[in-house]
This record gives structure tokens, sequence and C-alpha cells, in this order.
């Protein structure tokens, strides 16, 4: 068979339409912007395995131009993302379903995790497409729309406990993660802060953490009693810490890496973003009420308190179940996540402006006795992870 | 409506004429600007043959009625046109497929280009792997056997 003629795509519709050179290789008079169409339209669990296909596919789709296109795409579909243990069965994995219709059987899929040795309740939440899993001394990136997973190169540490955070640039569109050394265990006093603050770019190729200055002594809670495992918005890392005996917000800023404390309104760690704000929430009531704290300006400190009763709330989730308020949708509805496991898995979404509130359940998670976090707004991203 | 409707008369690169609606071309973007600026009753378009420009004369014609017709009730004509575009898109082969996308591209009719990336998309995705999409696209690989070992290797993480 004859090579394939590439031919250098210039925009005008005259060259567009020339007629085929070469009929052995009639998909080469398809102009480059076109393929990338055809692409965008691909499942991204599918568009990360055609890079084996040719190498103007794969420098296509590695293309950074090609993921922001495909994102901004994806991202009128977000995504619900489980992090999924078995109880009795020995499995671990990842989940995507649709967010709109979770029970539904279009393009669900999972990720198996068991064979990586992974704990599904050390993921911090997922960062535009991508998730974060600290184990020990190493830092796991998995891409679950993809199914690639990364180990990042061992993280130097004197002391022993390490704590992660996942984050993105914005600006430079950069993920990095900020990593810190705690103490093991509760212990928390004036004396006791976060050190060896450092920061991993990935995919800078440089396979190294930095070190960096952190001017504010800290201590995050141990990663089993963070309710949030940090929250980034607009390429700001917030965070809930303890500065000597009191509860703080810690804002790394992603592009600067550097930190700043923000005071609390109240000491409540239980942090979401609210209409694309960082704010702190009560533990709803048994009558559904919750209040809100919602960060209007960082540089002034202001915050401003939201009151939220859900209609009908006793007849949707009756009174055995504690719930976690997880902030609102892109759509903008409020959401409550059961924290105790219920079966089928379900959770609220209250939109505000019908004022009218639903249970939404997801069905075939698996394993019926399956422990489970759930994550909402994840947008799938082809990406490929490198170091 | 008792108007009587405008017709214009579109000509292929090998000579086929169409005559059709004016509504008709105005589904395309290209070629209600040519109509505009130059009030022929026929139009030569030299990069399009007949058959491709027969197929989209049909989706335009298709669509035109669908959207004129549909009015208030436009979700069961919706779901009526999602019917006839699955028909008309599994009768084609993806020669023709490729054809119209080209010509679509160039008449610059945005809808009729998607569905028809959409059905290459699908085909793509229907694949069980990236020789099969080779050969049935009709891709030629640029890899030599070291550079394919290589991505494959790195793509080795898979589902369930």
């Amino acid at each position: 068979m004859k090579k394939a003629r590439r031919r250098e795509t210039t925009g005008t519709n005259q060259q567009r339409v020339t007629k085929k050179e070469d009929e052995n290789d009639p998909f080469s008079t398809i102009p480059l912007d076109l393929i990338v169409e055809i692409l965008l339209k691909i499942p991204t669990k599918s568009v990360a395995s055609l890079v084996l296909v040719s190498k103007q596919w794969l420098s296509l789709i590695r293309g950074k131009d090609f993921i922001n296109l495909y994102m901004s795409r994806s991202s009128n579909m977000t995504r619900l993302l489980f992090t999924i243990s078995g109880t009795y069965v020995r499995e671990e994995f990842l989940q995507t379903c649709s967010q709109v219709d979770p029970s539904s059987n279009d393009h669900r899929h999972r990720l198996n995790l068991t064979l990586h040795r992974m704990h599904v309740y050390a993921f911090s939440p997922p960062v535009r497409g991508l998730i974060c899993r600290q184990m020990d001394s190493n830092v796991v990136i998995a891409n679950p729309s993809t199914g690639q997973l990364l180990t990042l190169p061992r993280v130097k540490t004197i002391r022993r406990g390490v704590l992660s955070f996942l984050g993105y640039d914005p600006v430079n569109d950069l993920y990095k993660v900020l990593c810190m050394t705690v103490l093991g265990g509760d212990q928390r006093g004036p004396h006791v802060v976060s050190e060896e603050h450092q920061v991993y770019t990935l995919g800078s190729g440089q396979r190294r953490w930095r070190m960096i200055e952190c001017e504010h002594p800290h201590l995050p809670p141990p990663p089993s009693c963070l309710v949030t495992k940090g929250i980034c918005i607009n390429g700001i890392l917030y965070y809930y810490a303890w500065i000597k005996n009191d509860g703080a917000l810690i804002s790394f800023d992603m592009i600067s890496e550097e930190f700043n404390v923000i005071t609390l309104p109240e000491d409540i760690n239980c942090l979401v973003s609210y209409n694309g704000k960082i704010a702190i929430s009560s533990w709803p009531t048994v009558n559904g009420e919750a209040h809100v704290w919602v960060l209007e300006d960082a540089s002034k400190q202001e915050w401003s308190k939201v009151s939220i009763v859900v209609p009908s709330w006793i007849d949707l989730v009756g009174t055995d179940c504690g719930f976690r308020f997880r902030g609102t949708l892109s759509t903008g509805e409020l959401i409550f996540s059961p924290t105790n496991m219920v079966k089928p898995f379900y959770f609220i979404s209250y939109d505000l402006k019908e004022n009218n509130a639903k249970k939404v359940v997801v069905e075939r998670l698996g394993d019926p006795y399956a422990t489970l976090e759930v994550y909402f707004d994840h947008v799938e991203s082809p990406m490929f992870l490198s170091n | 409506m008792e108007n009587e409707k405008k017709m214009i008369t579109l000509k292929s690169s090998d000579d086929v004429t169409f005559e059709v609606e004016e509504a008709v071309v105005l589904e395309s973007q290209f070629l209600s600007h040519l109509v505009q600026d130059c009030p022929a009753p026929e139009h030569k378009i030299k990069e399009v043959t007949g058959k491709i420009l027969s197929k989209v004369v049909e989706y335009c014609e298709k669509h035109v009625v669908v959207v004129v017709d549909g009015g208030d009730s436009s979700s069961s004509s919706g779901d009526d046109l999602k019917k006839w575009d699955d028909k008309f898109i599994k009768e084609m082969d993806l020669s023709t497929v490729y054809d119209l996308i080209a010509a679509a591209n160039y008449l610059n009719i945005q809808a009729l280009l998607d569905l028809m990336c959409q059905r290459v998309a699908d085909v793509i995705t229907a694949c069980k792997d990236h020789k099969e999409i080779r050969e049935t696209l009709g891709i030629v690989s640029d890899y030599t056997a070291e550079e394919e070992a290589e991505v494959l290797k790195e793509n080795e993480w898979a589902f369930d």
C-alpha cells in the first residue's frame, strides 16, 4: 500500500474539497479541523486509545488545544464520580455515570483499582477531570474517564504522615499537587504544625517535588477527620486547618504558590462550592435545615450567611439518616448526600428556582454492600497523564 | 399560503441540475450568501458532484419541511427527523460520508456536518481496536513497528 500523503490544511474552502488524490487513503481527504470535529464526538473512554491509529492522531489527541476543546464540550455533560470499595468482595473501583440520569446505562464505566491497592476513602475531590489519592509517601493521580493511573515520584520527607491536595492553575493550564507532612494521629496543639510543603507540577517532565515556603503555621486534621479534602476554585485551593486551637480556612494560590489564612465566621470543617464560591456548611438538621457561610471577598474576609430549608425533607428521607450538604451543581441545584450507607444509593437534589426537592437514586453500583463516596460535576477529560 | 414559492436551480460540478425552493437553499450559509449577492436563476457549485449534491438537497429539503410544518409540535417532529437522519446515514457508505463532510463544510450546513462527523465517530467507537479503525476508515498508519509498540505500552491501562 502506498504511504499516505499528508496534506497541510490551510483552512480555505477551496482546498478542503479537493478530490481524493489517493484512493488507498480516502480518509486523508478530510482536513485536520474536521478530523478534530469527529474526534470530539467520541466518548472519553475510547478517545484516549485512538493515539494508536496514527502519529497524526497521537499529536492531535495529546495536544492541549484538543483537550481544552474536548473539555469545554464535556463540561455541559457533567458526571457523577464514585469511589467504591467492596465490603465482602475485595474490590475497589472508580465509577462514573451521567449526572442527569444516573441510572441510565449510557457510557457507564468503572475502573478497577483492586490491583493497584488503592484505598478509596483517601481520594481528594476531582479537579478538572482528574482525581488524586495519597498512599503513604506516594501520590497517585487517576483519570477515571480514560482509566489511566500515574504514580508520582515518592515524596521525600523526614516526618511520616503525608497529606496531599490536587489543584489546577487555569492561567498556565497546569495541574499541581500540594503536599505537606503532618504528624500521625489526631494530635492538635499550638506547637504541632504542617511542615515540608512541596509542590509537584504534573506533566512538566521534571519528575520532582519542589519545596516551597509556608509563612502561616497551620495543621490540617488527619485525612480520616477531613470532611472535605480540599476544594479548588478558579486556581485557588481551599482546605480546613487548625491554627493553634482554632479552625481556619487556608487558601493556596495555584499560580503564585502562596498560602493565606482566612478567618472563619464559625468553626465548621465542611467545605463546599456554593455558586462558584468557597463556602462552609453546617450539618443539616433532621428537618432538612442548614446554614451556609459564603466567602464573598477573600481580601476583606467578607462572608455572607445563607439559610437553606429543603421542602418536604422528612417525606423524602425520613429521620434515620444523616446528611451532608455538598454545595451547588453547575446547573444550580443544591445537593445533599447521605453520610451513612443507603441501599440503593441516592442523594437529594433541591431546585431553588422551582422550590422542589427530589430524591435521585443511582442503581447498579455493583456490590450492594459496597461503601462509597460520591463526587459531583466531574468533567470528562481525555488527558494523558505523564510525569 | 398562496404565495408562489421562489425556485432556484443548483448545478453540480458534473452538470446535474436540481430545482429547489429558496427555503431549501437557505439551509446552507454559503448558498444563502450566494443567492443574496448574485440573484441569478441558476448557480453552479463546482466543488460538489451530482451524486453528493443530490444527498445534500435531499437532507436540506427534509429539514426545511419539518421546521416549517413543525410549528408548535416540535418535539414529535424532532423525533421523526432523528429517525429520518438515522435512516439517511445508515444507507450510506463511508466514502459518501467523507464526501458529504467536505460538501457540508464547503456549503456551510452545520447540522449536516455534525450528523456526518457523528457517523464517523460512531463507526470509530464501534471498532474493537486501532487496527480495525485503520481498516474501516482507510487510514494508513505512519508508525514504525517500534514506535507503535512504545505507544501501545504507554496505553496499557484499561477498563474492566
